[in-house]
Order: C-alpha cells, then structure tokens, then sequence
C-alpha cells in the first residue's frame, strides 16, 4: 500500500488566531496558491517550506504533517 | 472562471492565443506554401510570408500583453506576488512536456525534410507549426499542472 503526506495546517491555523491563508503566505515566502494547494494535499512542500511553516506555528514538522497510508477508493 | 488564479489564468490565455494563431494563420500558409512552392500561385512573393509570420508573431506579443496587463489590473495582488518553488516546479516540469513536444516534432520535420522533397518556404512554415504547438502545449501543461495537482 503506498504512502502519503497529509497535514493540519488547517486546524493550526485555527488555532492560532484564525491565521489566513494570505498570512500563512506571507510568513512562509510563498503564494496563497501554494498554501492551498499544500492545505488540500495536492502540493508537498519542499523541506525548507515544511520547516518554516512548523517555524510559524511553534510546533514540530511532525504536528504540522503526517505520513500516513493513503486509502484506495473502492471500485464500482 | 471565477475561482481561477492569476497564474491560471495567464496561462490559459497565452495557450489560448498562441492556439487561435497558429489556427488563423498556420492552415492557410501550409496551402499557399505549398502551391508557390509548386509554382500555381502567382502574384505572391516569398518575402511576403516572412513579413505575415512576423506579423503573426507581433500580434500574438501584442495580444499577450494587453491580455496580461488587464489581467494584472484585475488581480492586482496575485500579479505582485512574485514566483515561489511550486511555481518554479511547476513551470519546469511544463517546459519539459513543452519542449519535448517541440524536439519530436523538429525531430519529424528534419526526417521528413530528409526523406521527401520540401522547399524551404514550406519546411519553414512546418517549423512555425511545431514552434507553436511546443509552446502552446507547454502553457495548456502549465495551466492543467495548477489545476489538476503539485
């Protein structure tokens, strides 16, 4: 079964403020598409932008994002 | 449309305008091409489609800017933001796709150029056809690689 990142970048920023996207943004060095992108799991961020994002929210890189197995759809 | 980005968009445009160029023009010039070429047509010079491609390409340069700078003004603050590692990632990966259409087809062409007796004026027109498919695949890539994933 194969692997992949998911993260909470969500609920953090909840729980910081109600941090916006646009904020997150500004504070880790890239657009608000890419925060939605790596909110929605489409984008994996690259090392230094996955440190800086744990960097913003004060937590370890391993409360911001998880390797997780990834869940097949059934077939019809 | 409405939940599309500046990136998006400015990327589906120019794939969109390149497109509509090579549709409006390229068709026409591979005729004519070929029937000067065989001697059929008369009154049309060679130098005359050199002056249409470049006018095609300074149209295409023209249509572009006005369509960013609308675009800029619109969006004013995604247009500022300057390019970040998923940008860059993905326009490489598009210029990959981009450009690898473009080298087959340049490829084709040069077999085709060596295999069968084409005047310069058409083999022209042929790389124009494949410059424009190269490019505008690599912006449609572009457009689908920010919609789609990464």
């Amino acid at each position: 079964m194969g692997k992949r990142i998911t993260n909470n970048i969500r609920s953090l920023r909840f729980q910081h403020g109600e941090m916006t996207q646009a904020e997150l943004a500004r504070r880790i060095g890239v657009t608000r598409q890419t925060v939605i992108a790596i909110e929605n799991d489409k984008y994996s961020p690259s090392l230094e932008a996955a440190f800086r994002i744990a960097d913003v929210f004060g937590v370890p890189l391993t409360e911001v994002f998880a390797y997780v197995p990834s869940e097949r759809k059934p077939r019809k | 449309m409405k939940n599309l980005s500046f990136r998006e968009l400015s990327a589906l445009g120019s794939a969109l305008a390149i497109a509509f160029c090579a549709y409006s023009y390229l068709p026409a010039a591979l005729w004519l091409s070929e029937e000067y070429s065989e001697g059929t047509v008369h009154g049309l010079e060679r130098v005359e489609f050199v002056y249409t491609a470049l006018g095609l390409v300074a149209f295409l340069a023209g249509i572009q800017i006005v369509y960013h700078v609308i675009l800029a003004i619109l969006m004013r603050s995604e247009a500022n933001e300057p390019a970040d590692e998923r940008d860059r990632v993905i326009g490489m990966k598009a210029t990959r796709i981009g450009y690898g259409v473009m080298v087959t087809g340049i490829v084709l062409l040069a077999g085709h150029l060596l295999t069968e007796d084409v005047s310069g004026l058409l083999a022209a027109q042929y790389l124009l056809l494949v410059l424009f498919i190269g490019e505008a695949i690599r912006y449609f890539a572009q457009f689908l690689l920010y919609r789609l994933s990464i």
